[in-house]
């Protein structure tokens, strides 16, 4: 029986420090070989011409390696990108058809700090169709700007990949030319890397209140190509990531949900929740704050014993001189096969037939945590505790003061002026023996 | 009954090394705190823009995280015990002795309960307001109730407001801070 109950609690440790160990490190799943037409859509080796070019060959001709937020580089990146879609054969939207830059987005940040968003439509083949964006940010911090200092390196995967997996996709819708119950918006944001600055402009400037109605769902694209890429949508299950999730599983495309157990930190990226995730950096962010349904796919690895958010195995690229298209050769030779699994991944999930129903349905089967999170109801429920603490303090020190009554501890001098034989010491008094010598002194002496 | 642990053995007797129960007080801090705090400790080291993994690892958070509570707590305790030995007369070591294993329970069970936060996050909101003071505000009441069966019974008063009473004024004007905090 004593063995038992010793074998029992082995068993149980050892089975709390597996469960504890399984939620730190989530194995990866094994996916099957991408699906063919995604396959010959999205090819490794595109994908690699689709980042070498949008980075550039590095003459001074033809070089987007310095994109620093807010400089020439980024104008110039923003206008080899306008006319990149425009060639592809993407048409300026209604009342910009005139417009020098009809692709081109302009925003002013403190009356002084130029930038722009890039943005085009492929259209619904229905009128007053939903809409869903695909984002992704086109600067770095290859230069100082304001405060921050630059790293000098090229932002190949941060995130020219998530430009080029953009413009991938871009170019399939085009040549594939799928009648969409909803229209596709790129967005490529400008002066990403120093605030989210693009994507506030975007969201508040650069769209109408019809427009922003019409939004079904924003995909964020960020840092592709290192170990894993992860899908986030939300703090909990939503019916859009799950749509997404089944189409990397079933399509062998290798984007997992980020696990559950990632550290949490304490800062508020979407307003109102008090703490965030790795899944939560990036633009997309500022649409989640609006309780827009956002995806969030970007590059990592959650499953070593770092716990900062890093590249993957092979070392942190992103923010330093290595983030070059030789760094990326280097550190990550697979990134080919990783962009073209993410944009395979978004194409096949958006050509689904339900796609748009479950992306406007989702906010209905969501389950809504946010009044969990109103300062009203956690001030409340704080104060709550303190209120229900302070009457269970009143009430047991009232009952403990009846069962256990403090009494002060006084405690008489008392002489034992005939010697202590003639006394009953006790613990309440205190007694002084007047004898000298041992003797008891005659009183009649 | 040979090899079996008794616990009311092990305090009583002091089988333990007071150092190796400081020791695994601190583990029991850091078991207790690592989950809420293990996310600030990344924001740090990518803020930091810290590379060596030999720094930004797991096992060097957790072993951060439990550092202050247990420094804070040794502080603490000794002042008080110390502070209420002429109150209730000696043998205070004894209950700074034994309050430690209340504690180191305690922790535990936080550690439990906050492994909820593995599978909703959100619950942390909530649990880091609640769980660590409600949780311990128990092993206390255990740690007295442990104290007061012992204790002579012209003690018992004394001891009872004495811990009580301190526990009320420094754990929890330090819960009312966290918890405005955690408001504010």
């Amino acid at each position: 029986m004593k063995k038992m109950r010793r074998y029992s609690i082995l068993l149980a440790i050892i089975a709390m420090m597996a469960l504890v160990s399984a939620s730190f490190f989530p194995t990866v799943r094994t996916v099957a070989a991408a699906t063919a037409s995604s396959a010959e859509l999205f090819t490794e080796a595109d994908m690699r011409q689709a980042l070498a070019e949008f980075i550039g060959d590095g003459t001074a001709e033809n070089s987007r390696a310095d994109r620093t937020s807010f400089r020439d580089g980024e104008r110039a990146a923003a206008a080899w990108l306008e006319s990149k879609l425009l060639s592809l054969g993407y048409k300026p939207e209604s009342g910009y058809e005139d417009a020098e830059n009809p692709l081109l987005r302009p925003f002013t940040y403190l009356e002084e700090y130029k930038s722009q968003n890039v943005t085009a439509v492929y259209p619904s083949a229905e009128e007053n169709a939903p809409q869903i964006l695909l984002t992704a940010n086109y600067d770095n911090n290859y230069g100082d700007i304001g405060n921050l200092s630059g790293v000098g390196g090229a932002g190949a995967l941060q995130n020219g990949t998530g430009v080029a997996v953009l413009l991938a996709i871009a170019e399939a819708l085009i040549n594939q030319s799928p009648e969409l119950p909803f229209s596709v918006r790129f967005v490529f944001f400008g002066a990403s890397e120093v605030g989210l600055i693009g994507s506030g402009f975007f969201l508040s400037d650069q769209l109408s209140a019809a427009e922003r109605e019409k939004i079904a769902l924003v995909v964020g694209v960020r840092r592709i190509g290192v170990d894993y890429s992860y899908l986030y949508t939300d703090e909990v299950d939503t019916a859009h990531g799950d749509m997404f999730l089944e189409t990397s599983q079933s399509g062998g495309y290798g984007v997992v949900a980020q696990p559950r157990s990632v550290p949490y930190i304490p800062a508020e990226y979407k307003e109102g929740l008090p703490y965030a995730t790795w899944g939560m950096l990036g633009d997309q962010v500022r649409f989640m704050s609006r309780d827009m349904n956002i995806v969030s796919i970007y590059g990592g690895n959650l499953e070593t014993m770092n716990v900062a958010d890093i590249d993957g195995k092979a070392g942190t690229i992103t923010y330093t001189s290595n983030d070059t298209l030789e760094g990326l050769q280097k550190y990550y030779p697979d990134y080919g096969k990783k962009m073209a699994e993410v944009a395979g991944l978004i194409y096949d999930t958006i050509n689904k037939d339900d796609f748009i129903q479950v992306c406007l349905n989702s906010a209905q089967s969501r389950y809504d945590y946010t009044w969990l999170t109103k300062p009203a109801v956690v001030t409340g429920i704080t104060i709550g505790i303190l209120i229900v603490c302070g009457i269970v303090l009143v009430v047991l020190v009232r009952y403990f003061q009846k069962k256990y009554p403090l009494k002060p501890l006084v405690r008489k001098l008392k002489i034992a002026v005939f010697g202590m034989e003639y006394e009953r010491p006790d613990e309440e008094n205190i007694f002084v023996d007047v004898k000298t010598n041992g003797v008891p002194p005659n009183p009649f002496e | 009954m040979s090899g079996q642990v008794n616990l009311k053995v092990l305090i009583k007797n002091k089988k333990l090394n007071a150092g190796i129960v400081v020791f695994l007080l601190y583990l029991s801090f850091c078991a207790a705190e690592f989950l809420s705090y293990r996310g600030a400790f990344a924001a740090v080291v990518s803020e930091l823009n810290v590379k060596s993994v030999i720094v930004s690892n797991y096992i060097v958070a957790f072993l951060l995280c439990g550092l202050v509570p247990v420094i804070l707590y040794e502080i603490i305790v000794r002042f008080i015990f110390r502070f209420s030995q002429a109150r209730i007369g000696g043998g205070t070591e004894n209950y700074l002795y034994a309050l430690r294993f209340f504690y180191i329970g305690a922790n535990l069970v936080i550690f439990l309960i906050k492994l909820v936060y593995l599978w909703y996050p959100i619950a942390h909101i909530y649990g880091d307001i609640a769980i660590d003071f409600l949780i311990t505000t128990v092993a206390f009441a255990l740690f007295l109730y442990y104290v007061l069966r012992k204790a002579p019974k012209e003690r018992i008063a004394p001891i009872l407001y004495q811990f009580g009473g301190s526990y009320v004024i420094v754990y929890g004007f330090l819960s009312l801070i966290t918890l405005l905090l955690e408001v504010v």
